[in-house]
């Protein structure tokens, strides 16, 4: 197939070639005799800006809320609550590659970052890494999703989205666009539809890159790969390392809780487990000793390693990080547990990696055959991780792994994206409520989130004269009040209001006093 | 004649940029030429040799580029007031109308988009790719060249047939330059992928 007319070693232009058509007096009178139709005309400008300027000033005028937002581009939705970043540490001239907790892999080329003078960084290199996979997260980090594209605004649909910085003392650095960083992102989703954008904090717009398209990674499930797996499914359950239990320290405060063996059995191997206040991560309030607490939750962190204790009594709650203890006279016997599970856990890993060993290679060769035209498929070092990385999920009897591949021109937020309109619904005025007062909300924005979708919708406050929702669907509204406070509207309180023309809208506004991501995302009412 | 060139260092040519001062003098040109059209003589003798060859490389023949860019010139006088420096070089925006006038001609003409290269310009891809400039690795990368999108051999012509910047690129086509970076990059990847399967 020949789409060009490729022309070799043409002659180039002579001053006579040149002179030839260059001719202003001529232009200028092709120019003249050309008609230009009055919407081209300055007059044609000149008017349509005069009645812009009219529509702006009396819809300013109209409006209720006067809200100018100064404040950064990405900014936290909730201060203090943020989706935290990882953070990985490299020798720059060495590179690396990295496994995020979702399963995506970051490698690193040598000489891979260059300082604000352009030369390439030596010596240590901090990365910050994060992702954000539903609109929880998205909302929480404040990430705008909105893209400007020819003067139309489309809202995303994201199929996973990814942060990532470089850092030495303290100082940012540039990606080298000769030795980019290569991300294959793990993703929820193998649908086609979505496209690859950077955003540009200084324009404050999306840049469109590329087309994306999913990668699958892993095997067929065929009976001979199932029934393996399932044998080794009986091993996978016992996989992640085990907990290890420390001595309690008399001078930090500690709380005994009954807990659920069956949801928590790492907790129920030892005897007089107690959870010990970290206080440099939260301090201890002694009032709380006062108080008879009518609830208690216990959730595991993503360390592994603490976790997050609310109690609750009536609308007020308190939230501490803990470290699982024992007391001395128990610790003894805690520790030849620990140690017994420490082995059983390095011999089940060692099994699990002479067997991935063995699958590498059948792996690799089924990625080159699944996968010879796709950008990593040309990349023989990140081709061979990810085959690695499927034979660890084949071992673990995960799903096949779905990527996304990232080339990291520069440091910043990277989307897999999807332009998509507002829901369709009927248009209503939709005028807030706060449910503290009873009297009219004011807001920057809210977020309509439609479940199933992994979008959110930005409403600013002057667009809720148009306020449509998909009535067929489940919605939530979210919206942070002038207080720093999170509302929130359930699928009932919006489904009450569908089909009306005009509605009030009585927003949620918690009363409790947030700290942690997965507080915020339990009043959200997604991801956790 | 076959050249070789190995490596990617890559030399970037210094007649696309223009300097603060150099985008401040033309301003006051571009003001005088919205007020009057006479005024855009300066402007017109100034870039028409620029612009006439930057469309001789993409068309077949020269009557089609004094055609092209005598439209390049009037879309730019009809749209002179529209022009907002922002730090992008007038150059920058003419070549982009250039650009524009060139996909519609495609579109209108029905014919092949032309691309000039030279032997040269030949070599020194094929050092990009890792590659010794023989005539079958020469043959090859003219058919890999084939196979790319026509967004793909814009990139290709400007950031290594003519040696561009990335601030000059991504200044033509109205992107950052963290996006004309990562196309760049893509399109390189994609280009050796296109040869490899190729060769196999």
């Amino acid at each position: 197939m020949k789409n060009y007319n490729i022309k070799r070693n043409r002659e180039p232009l002579t001053d006579a070639d040149i002179s030839k058509g260059q001719n202003f007096d001529a232009f200028l009178k092709a120019y003249s005799g050309a008609k230009i139709p009055f919407y081209k005309t300055g007059t044609f400008y000149m008017s349509v800006i005069a009645l812009g300027v009219v529509i702006g000033v009396g819809a300013y005028l109209l409006s209720d809320e006067k809200v100018v937002n100064q404040s950064a581009y990405v900014q936290p939705a909730l201060n203090g609550i943020d989706v935290a970043d990882t953070v990985f540490k490299l020798d720059a001239a060495e590179g690396g590659e990295f496994m995020y907790t979702t399963g995506s892999l970051i490698r690193i080329p040598e000489g891979g970052f260059l300082d604000s003078a352009g030369n390439i960084v030596k010596g240590n290199v901090e990365i910050r890494y994060r992702e954000f996979h539903n609109t929880a997260d998205v909302f929480l980090a404040g990430i705008p999703m909105t893209y400007d594209s020819a003067g139309t605004k489309y809202h995303f649909e994201s199929a996973g989205m990814l942060e990532i910085t470089a850092w030495q003392n303290g100082k940012p650095l540039k990606a080298n666009p000769d030795a980019p960083v290569k991300v294959a992102m793990a993703s929820s989703s193998d649908n086609e539809k979505f496209n690859v954008y950077y955003l540009d904090t200084m324009k404050k717009n999306w840049d469109f890159i590329a087309k994306d398209k999913a990668v699958v990674v892993g095997f067929e499930k065929d009976t001979t790969v199932k029934t393996d797996a399932n044998k080794k499914g009986k091993i996978s359950s016992s996989v992640s390392p085990p907990l290890e239990v420390k001595k309690a320290d008399k001078k930090k405060p500690s709380f005994v809780i009954g807990f659920d063996p069956v949801e928590f059995p790492e907790l129920a191997s030892y005897d007089g487990v107690r959870f010990q206040v970290d206080e440099e991560k939260t301090p201890y309030n002694k009032e709380d000793r006062k108080i008879t607490w009518e609830d208690v939750s216990i959730l595991r962190n993503k360390d592994g390693a603490t976790y997050t204790v609310t109690f609750t009594h009536g609308v007020k709650t308190s939230t501490y990080i803990t470290d699982v203890v024992v007391n001395a006279e128990d610790y003894a016997a805690a520790k030849k547990v620990y140690d017994a599970k420490y082995a059983a856990y390095q011999a089940t890993l060692k099994a699990i990696n002479d067997k991935s060993a063995n699958d590498d290679k059948a792996a690799e060769a089924k990625l080159l055959n699944a996968d010879g035209q796709r950008i990593f498929g040309n990349d023989a070092a990140m081709k061979a991780s990810l085959a690695r990385r499927s034979a660890i999920d084949r071992n673990r009897e995960k799903e096949d792994m779905v990527v996304r591949e990232f080339i990291i021109a520069d440091f910043g937020i990277w989307n897999s994206d999807c332009p998509s309109s507002l829901p369709e619904g009927e248009t209503l005025f939709v005028k807030l409520l706060d449910s503290r007062t009873k009297k009219p909300m004011i807001v920057n924005h809210v977020i309509l989130v439609e479940k199933g979708r992994n979008a959110v919708y930005t409403y600013y406050a002057n667009d809720l004269a148009n306020f449509k929702f998909n009535s067929n669907a489940e919605n939530l509204l979210w919206a942070v009040t002038q207080d720093g406070k999170l509302a929130v509207c359930s699928d009932a309180d919006l489904k009450a209001i569908a089909g009306k023309s005009e509605a009030n809208l009585t927003m949620t506004v918690s009363a409790e006093d947030l700290k942690t991501a997965e507080q915020a995302k339990a009043v959200l009412g997604i991801g956790m | 004649m076959y050249l070789t060139a190995k490596g990617n260092a890559m030399s970037i040519e210094t007649k696309y940029h223009a300097s603060r001062e150099q985008i401040t003098a033309e301003e006051a040109e571009i003001d005088a030429a919205r007020g009057n059209p006479a005024k855009f003589a300066s402007l017109y003798n100034r870039y028409y040799a620029r612009i006439l060859g930057f469309v001789y490389q993409r068309v077949e023949t020269k009557d089609d580029a004094y055609d092209i860019t005598a439209q390049t010139f009037i879309a730019a006088l009809e749209n002179i007031g529209k022009y907002k420096s922002q730090g992008v070089p007038f150059s920058a925006w003419l070549f982009r109308i250039a650009l524009n006038e060139l996909s519609r001609f495609y579109r209108r003409s029905k014919v092949r988009q032309a691309i000039s290269i030279d032997d040269t310009q030949v070599a020194e891809m094929l050092g990009e790719l890792g590659e010794e400039n023989t005539a079958v690795t020469d043959a090859r990368l003219m058919s890999a060249m084939q196979q790319l999108e026509p967004g793909e051999i814009q990139l290709l012509e400007m950031r290594f047939f003519e040696k561009r910047s990335f601030k000059d690129v991504c200044d033509v086509l109205g992107i950052s330059e963290t996006a004309a970076k990562a196309r760049v990059y893509r399109l390189l990847e994609r280009l050796k992928i296109i040869y490899t399967g190729l060769q196999s």
